[in-house]
């Protein structure tokens, strides 16, 4: 797979807090390698992955209590810019393509095993659907830049009371 | 023990408000993958190994990675955002550094999830591996003289260059 590479690299702001979530992901990679040479599966990292997102989730909804606040919350104009993100905004449904991802640039300088990376990427999703999905909005993963894909691609839709 | 770790600057300042949020985050990751890992029967040995490996990822990319003067690591590392993130106070020479963090949002994230002292001491001393890998023997010496788990409002790191005691002394890490 292609080293991903962003198109916006002139902004501080955007570099530093792609830096940040970078370290994140290399924290992800380094603990997940330790612990399955030591005889664990990935099980264990999805799980707790899975629930950052959902205490994340229980937090936001705090003061976003509905899918539009919660929306637009998440998807702010640093997280737009830091993944590059196109964005279709609709009433009930909310498409997301983002071009770029900290995660699997970092995760490229540790690895060019593509199915480790597309793993490793599946298992950081477990903490988005652990924020997004329910009770707010149905989730759908669509295509992923850490499988090889062009680009992200995430569906939220309003769930209706 | 009440913990004082609470952010007194620098809270208007987006930037700084961002990356504090994304370290927090990654603090959470920490406990997460730590508790998840000891529930399934694995001690958080693994967690330290791997931030280690971080903290020693990091020296080897500094200007000198064998370098003797503290100060030359600390100037490297010790950036002007980070000193805002964790309200930093710094003094270095060649010989010693004394680090003052009066702020941590990787507490912050572990006082999210748990208030369970010895789990909190525990990823303390795992998210300081980096600094041992960085800062310990057999080049300097290091250590906590003071920290938030001790009642104090902040935590102080010193790094002093290692001087053999006896000729011959051979306290390497």
């Amino acid at each position: 797979m292609e080293k991903i590479v962003p198109q916006i690299t002139d902004n501080q702001r955007v570099n530093e807090h792609r830096a940040a979530v970078e370290h994140r992901a290399t924290w992800m990679y380094l603990m997940l390698e330790e612990a399955q040479k030591r005889g664990l599966s990935v099980e264990f990292a999805r799980e707790a992955i899975g629930r950052c997102g959902c205490i994340q989730k229980l937090a936001r909804m705090e003061t976003c209590p509905d899918f539009e606040s919660f929306m637009k919350a998440t998807m702010n104009e640093l997280v737009n810019q830091a993944w590059e993100q196109e964005i279709k905004w609709g009433e009930d449904e909310v498409f997301v393509e983002n071009h770029y991802c900290p995660l699997v640039a970092a995760w490229q300088k540790l690895t060019d095993d593509d199915e480790r990376l597309a793993e490793l990427c599946d298992i950081a999703m477990d903490g988005d659907r652990g924020l997004f999905d329910k009770p707010l909005m149905k989730f759908e993963l669509i295509q992923t830049l850490g499988e090889g894909a062009p680009t992200c691609q995430m569906r939220f839709t309003k769930i209706k009371e | 023990m009440e913990i004082k770790n609470t952010a007194k600057k620098y809270l208007d300042d987006p930037a700084v408000v961002t990356a504090r949020n994304c370290i927090i985050a990654r603090g959470e990751y920490l406990y997460q993958l730590v508790n998840e890992a000891k529930k399934k029967g694995l001690s958080s040995e693994f967690a330290h190994c791997a931030i280690y490996n971080w903290g020693d990822s990091i020296r080897r990319r500094l200007k000198d990675p064998e370098t003797t003067n503290v100060k030359e690591i600390i100037d490297q590392l010790f950036t002007e955002m980070e000193c805002k993130i964790w309200e930093d106070e710094v003094t270095a020479t060649e010989e010693e550094a004394r680090v003052e963090f009066h702020y941590c949002p990787l507490l912050e994230g572990w006082l999210r999830n748990t208030d369970d002292p010895q789990m909190l001491q525990e990823l303390c001393d795992i998210a300081m591996e980096c600094d041992v890998a960085l800062f310990d023997k057999p080049r300097f010496d290091y250590s906590i003289e003071e920290s938030f788990f001790s009642g104090a409002d902040h935590c102080t790191m010193v790094i002093r260059k290692h001087k053999p005691e006896t000729e011959g002394d051979t306290d390497a890490h």
